[in-house]
């Protein structure tokens, strides 16, 4: 992914802010599925991501995250 | 991936801009109303009220889930925190929410076992890592964050887990605004529709605001150019005579929302009968519980409480700013006895409550206005 990175962005899993509040929703490539998917942020970050709501998901795909679940699929050209 | 730097870019804001101001009726005033915690933050940090006419207000509606939590749901979340046996999680603006006599974060420091996670996942891992304690997860948020619940407790059935229960308060979006709308305080021109929401209820349930109350709505993505577009699509309605739901968040949000999402829910919770608003009263069928198959993990079953309607401060004014009536300026005791460090109420406490978002980016606009008037 490429983009820039300003502190405290919503974007990355650095999001500081109460996530309910704030509605975040992160965008996350997928790296690579066991159980749940391992995912990776524009920075760097990785966090795992349970994918039952967006599945089937592969690796490379970009899914909108909330709270530890994916609930959309990012348009490949968003 | 294109995400943030396309959507921040000063120059197309500037066209955006000019084409609202294009269209704009001089001798009209509109009241464009926001839902989303998410849109408010934005609105402030990036100074979108400075981009637009001035005939066109921004009014903030209840969006933020923790800011419309009534007292007396905080109190009996600490009943249930108090209790030796229980590790107590929850999302991070909970923990400084005022209850009657105090906020989970000062329970926390008497003593209690309280914990932050980032997702109820989180909290079913500690629950798998203390078989011999009781862990409760504290539900708060609307349509996007209850599949996460959801999709949780699905877990803890599946896994037979006993020491697992939620405190559900998650609520629904469609009946405050369906409340707002019959409001005679306010009169509202137009909707900018909640963008995460909408990703898992889809487009569909707005359509009532044009068929019903004949107000347009644009369901908006969260950088600065999705609002503005947002903004410029709902004032091209207004200007064409059009009325209709649009998505302008299409990049994301699918029209018919996430129907594995919706299945989730549809097992998991069932609608309250009512449920009472923090500012708003009670509203019927606004709110979700846990079904009757998920019984055994429904923490208001397995624990009493309390359950007592707890009245706000005196002082304190959230119900009339989470209904858009006054601005967070307007309130009595707003940056007084009333700042972040120290919130009488949950509009402050929230970063993304109103209060909170003009406190911290809003303050220099309004420096700017001469004492003695209002803007």
């Amino acid at each position: 992914m490429e983009q820039t990175n300003p502190q405290n962005s919503y974007c990355t899993l650095d999001h500081d802010g109460c996530v309910v509040c704030s509605d975040t929703g992160i965008p996350l490539r997928v790296v690579s599925i066991e159980h749940d998917a391992l995912c990776e942020d524009a920075v760097g970050n990785r966090t795992e991501i349970a994918v039952e709501l967006v599945a089937p998901v592969t690796a490379g795909e970009v899914l909108l995250t909330h709270g530890g679940v994916a609930i959309a699929k990012v348009e490949p050209d968003a | 991936m294109k995400y943030v730097d396309e959507f921040r870019n000063a120059e197309i804001a500037r066209a955006v801009s000019a084409e609202i101001a294009a269209i704009t009726d001089p001798q009209r005033h509109y009241k464009l109303m926001e839902v989303c915690g998410g849109h408010t933050h934005t609105i402030y940090r990036h100074g979108i009220k400075d981009l637009l006419p001035d005939q066109i207000e921004l009014v903030h509606g209840p969006g933020c889930p923790v800011c419309v939590l009534p007292m007396g749901r905080v109190d009996d979340g600490i009943a249930v925190a108090e209790r030796p046996e229980v590790i107590f999680t929850c999302f991070g603006d909970m923990m400084r929410v005022p209850g009657s006599k105090g906020n989970l974060l000062e329970v926390k420091a008497e003593g209690a076992d309280i914990r932050m996670v980032y997702s109820p996942l989180d909290a079913l891992r500690i629950a798998r890592e203390n078989p011999d304690r009781e862990v409760v997860f504290y539900a708060i948020g609307f349509e996007t964050t209850a599949p996460s619940t959801a999709l949780t407790l699905q877990r803890a059935k599946t896994e037979s887990l006993e020491n697992f229960s939620v405190f559900c308060n998650h609520v629904t979006i469609v009946p405050p605004v369906r409340a707002l709308l019959d409001s005679p305080d306010l009169r509202l021109d137009a909707f900018i529709g909640p963008g995460h929401v909408s990703t898992v209820i889809g487009c569909r349930p707005y359509e009532f605001m044009p068929e019903d109350y004949g107000k347009p709505c644009v369901v908006a993505g969260f950088e600065p150019l999705d609002l503005l577009q947002s903004i410029l699509m709902l004032m091209r309605q207004l200007d064409e005579g059009r009325c209709e739901v649009e998505n302008q968040y299409s990049r994301i949000v699918p029209w018919e929302g996430n129907l594995a999402a919706l299945k989730s829910m549809a097992e998991v919770f069932e609608l309250r009968p009512y449920f009472e608003w923090r500012g708003m009263g009670f509203i019927a069928q606004s709110a979700l519980k846990l079904s009757d198959a998920y019984a055994d993990f429904d923490a208001e079953l397995r624990y009493s409480v309390p359950g007592v309607r707890v009245a706000d401060p005196k002082a304190c004014q959230c119900g009339e700013v989470l209904k858009g009536v006054l601005k967070p300026w307007e309130c009595k005791v707003f940056g007084t006895a009333c700042t972040p460090e120290h919130p009488l109420g949950t509009l402050m406490v929230s970063s993304e409550g109103a209060c909170a978002a003009y406190y911290n980016f809003g303050r220099k606009s309004f420096e700017k206005v001469e004492v003695g008037t209002k803007k």
